[in-house]
């Protein structure tokens, strides 16, 4: 679990990953990129590993890994998969046209 | 050691969980193969879901906790569906040993590039581990698997989930929607492979009545029966119905008990045999109902238990009915000894009255079952539904020692009927025939019943006419006339005939007698007549003979008298005699 900067973050993404799978330790390095990148400041990152934890997957409904929860000042959006494809996820959170 | 070494022979086969789904053990031999994976495949609504979900409510309620994952269904559905069959899954949620998780796709989320199914079996497993889980479900596999696009990916998760699920030891359901096309045939084959046994459902719609099968396709290490099986989802669950027992396992004819009609018991030499098929037939009206009624009734008072499948009427209705000749059914029923199942024949297939029958048999436990009538069974379809109905039935009841009474509303002339039982090879079932016949003589009708067959015990084969009275059936005393058998007011109407006959024969007789005795007399008084006329005749001639010998008398006392020759005096007394006569 990682922690980034600001306490009271505008954007929160919860990861939920499977220890240190191909899939799951792909999706995290994604992740930071992509908010180093796009998000200089307001987040924060919450890694969720469910093999440690499976009530935390259940209590989210996640059922397929990696998965991505995020909390978005205009709601919540959930991404499955690795995050390799940078311009989908970009647009799925809403700040597509930022960068 | 020779014990050890016996026991490694005989303990070849893979350990097996049991079902308890009632009938699907003894087609698998025991049970599903224990830690291992079951496929069970068919279209769409043919009782996959029930199946499985049964097989995780009776292993809950036996202590065996499970998991339901449901990937087609939310959780509340599953849990209202449970619940029309009168299964309590909150119930055993709380009690920790059901877990069921809606794991239906998301529609609102977002595909980003490669995943797993990792997130799943995480939550499985540490499910499985804090309730202690023994079994597992997954319904859909099809539904689980349209999540990953590729078909390499899609084989690997099932690999993933299938070494998961031996590796926990879990005795696995998943279930899967057949569909003809190529790419599910080779999927199919692909799963068929991994698992150790694979089930396949089906449903058909023949003559507008749904008929379920099931059919075990392959269950590695183990013998299982082969043949298509019929079952029905009824309102407790799944039913599967054995089309015949691998043998003949029929109980042998037991003590007789009686028909519930004194009379009858006597022609038939102490009345019907436990565990005997016995069959009444007859056309409408010739009482069938009443005869198996007061059977029932019979049984009922002797605290045997009778369990009444009625095609016809309802169970008031019948008991109306026999009110009305008397026939007073309400302590049996009352005291739980007689039980109605009363269906309309149409209403289900074949598989549902057996499946609604055999768990009456045995829940209920009764020693003798009634079916009012067979006839009616043809209403579940074709003929052939009507005789696979009844097969099975009696087969059952042979199996269970059962008595068996079947009504029938059957041809007037015996004849037909008998070709048409024995047509269907249904005969050899048939431990007693008893027909009832109406008999049309002089212009009214009667009835008759004949004891045509009865195995295993003598019986007269003498028809016997018989009422039905205010108080039950009446049968009546053997009429042995001439012109065979007769019956009511035709019956009466020869006696009267034949009593005249004989009064008149009488009477002929006593003329006849008279008529002798005249002419005894008559000829007594012609040969009295005849017998005074000679007398007289005898008398007259007795006197002209007397009168004859006085005159030659006299003249021999004259000739003397003259001294004269015999001769000479002859003539001259033949001249002078003429003189003296004048």
């Amino acid at each position: 679990m990682t922690t980034d900067n600001s306490n009271n973050g505008i954007y929160t993404f919860t990861l939920f990953v499977a220890d240190n799978k191909p899939n799951s330790a792909a999706a995290r390095r994604n992740l930071e990129l992509i908010c180093q990148t796009c998000f200089t400041e307001h987040f924060e990152i919450i890694i969720i590993d469910i093999l440690q934890n499976f009530q935390a997957a259940l209590d989210n409904d996640i059922l397929a890994s990696p998965a991505l929860l995020a909390s978005l000042p205009h709601g919540e959006v959930t991404i499955i998969g690795d995050l390799s494809d940078t311009q989908n996820v970009l647009t799925a959170l809403g700040v597509a046209g930022n960068e | 050691m020779t014990e050890s070494e016996n026991t490694t022979a005989k303990q070849f086969q893979l350990p097996k969980v049991e079902t308890q789904i009632r009938g699907l053990d003894e087609v698998l031999h025991g049970g599903l193969p224990a830690g291992r994976v079951t496929l069970v495949r068919g279209k769409s609504g043919c009782g996959k879901t029930v199946m499985s979900l049964e097989f995780l409510y009776r292993g809950a309620l036996a202590g065996e906790a499970g998991i339901f994952i449901a990937f087609e269904e939310s959780a509340e559905q599953v849990r209202q569906n449970a619940l029309t069959m009168g299964w309590d899954l909150a119930r055993l949620e709380k009690e920790n040993t059901l877990f069921i998780l809606d794991a239906r796709p998301k529609t609102d989320v977002i595909i980003s590039q490669n995943f797993d199914a990792a997130g799943l079996l995480a939550i499985i497993a540490g499910k499985a581990e804090e309730m202690n889980c023994r079994r597992i479900v997954i319904d859909a596999l099809d539904a689980f698997i349209t999540i990953f696009d590729d078909p390499a990916k899609r084989r690997l998760t099932i690999r993933e989930l299938h070494s998961w699920v031996m590796a926990h030891n879990l005795t696995a359901i998943l279930t899967m929607k057949s569909v003809a096309n190529s790419a599910e045939t080779e999927f199919y084959e692909f799963l068929s492979y991994l698992s150790d046994c694979v089930i396949s459902l089906d449903q058909r719609i023949f003559e507008q009545l749904r008929t379920r099968r099931l059919t075990v396709k392959k269950y590695r290490g183990s013998d299982f029966s082969s043949s298509e099986h019929s079952f029905v989802v009824s309102d407790n669950g799944i039913m599967i119905i054995t089309i015949s027992p691998t043998q003949i396992e029929h109980h042998a004819l037991g003590q007789k008990i009686s028909t519930g009609l004194p009379r009858l018991d006597t022609i038939m030499d102490g009345g019907y045999r436990q565990s005997a098929c016995v069959l009444l037939s007859g056309s409408s009206g010739t009482g069938k109902t009443t005869f198996v009624n007061m059977f029932a009734q019979a049984a009922c008072s002797r605290g045997e238990h009778v369990l009444y499948i009625a095609f016809e009427e309802s169970a008031e209705a019948i008991m109306g009915n026999m009110r009305s000749v008397g026939i007073d059914l309400q302590q049996a029923t009352d005291s739980g000894r007689l039980c109605y199942l009363a269906e309309l024949p149409e209403s289900m297939g074949v598989e549902e009255h057996l499946a609604h029958a055999f768990e009456l048999i045995r829940t209920f436990q009764p020693q003798h079952i009634i079916v009012d009538a067979i006839s009616a069974c043809k209403r579940m379809g074709s003929e052939k539904q009507f005789f696979d109905y009844l097969f099975r039935l009696v087969n059952h009841c042979k199996r269970f020692g059962k008595t068996c009474v079947l009504a029938n509303q059957g041809n007037v002339f015996i004849d037909d009927f008998k070709a048409d039982i024995t047509n269907a090879d249904f005969s050899s079932l048939l431990d007693t025939v008893v027909f009832l016949r109406y008999v049309e003589v002089g212009g009214e009708i009667n009835r008759t019943l004949l004891v045509a067959k009865s195995r295993g015990s003598q019986h007269s084969n003498q028809y016997r006419e018989y009422r039905i009275t205010d108080n039950g059936i009446d049968i009546l005393d053997v009429y042995l006339g001439k012109g065979g058998v007769l019956t009511g007011a035709a019956r009466q109407e020869q006696e009267a005939a034949e009593l005249a006959e004989f009064e008149t024969r009488r009477q002929t007789i006593d003329v006849e007698r008279l008529e002798i005795r005249g002419e005894e007399l008559l000829l007594q008084q012609t040969i009295a007549a005849m017998e005074a006329k000679l007398k007289a005749r005898r008398t007259k001639l007795a006197i002209m003979e007397e009168n004859e010998q006085i005159q030659r008398d006299d003249r021999n006392i004259r000739s003397t008298s003259r001294g004269s020759d015999n001769n000479s005096l002859v003539l001259e007394q033949d001249k002078g005699g003429l003189k003296y006569d004048d």
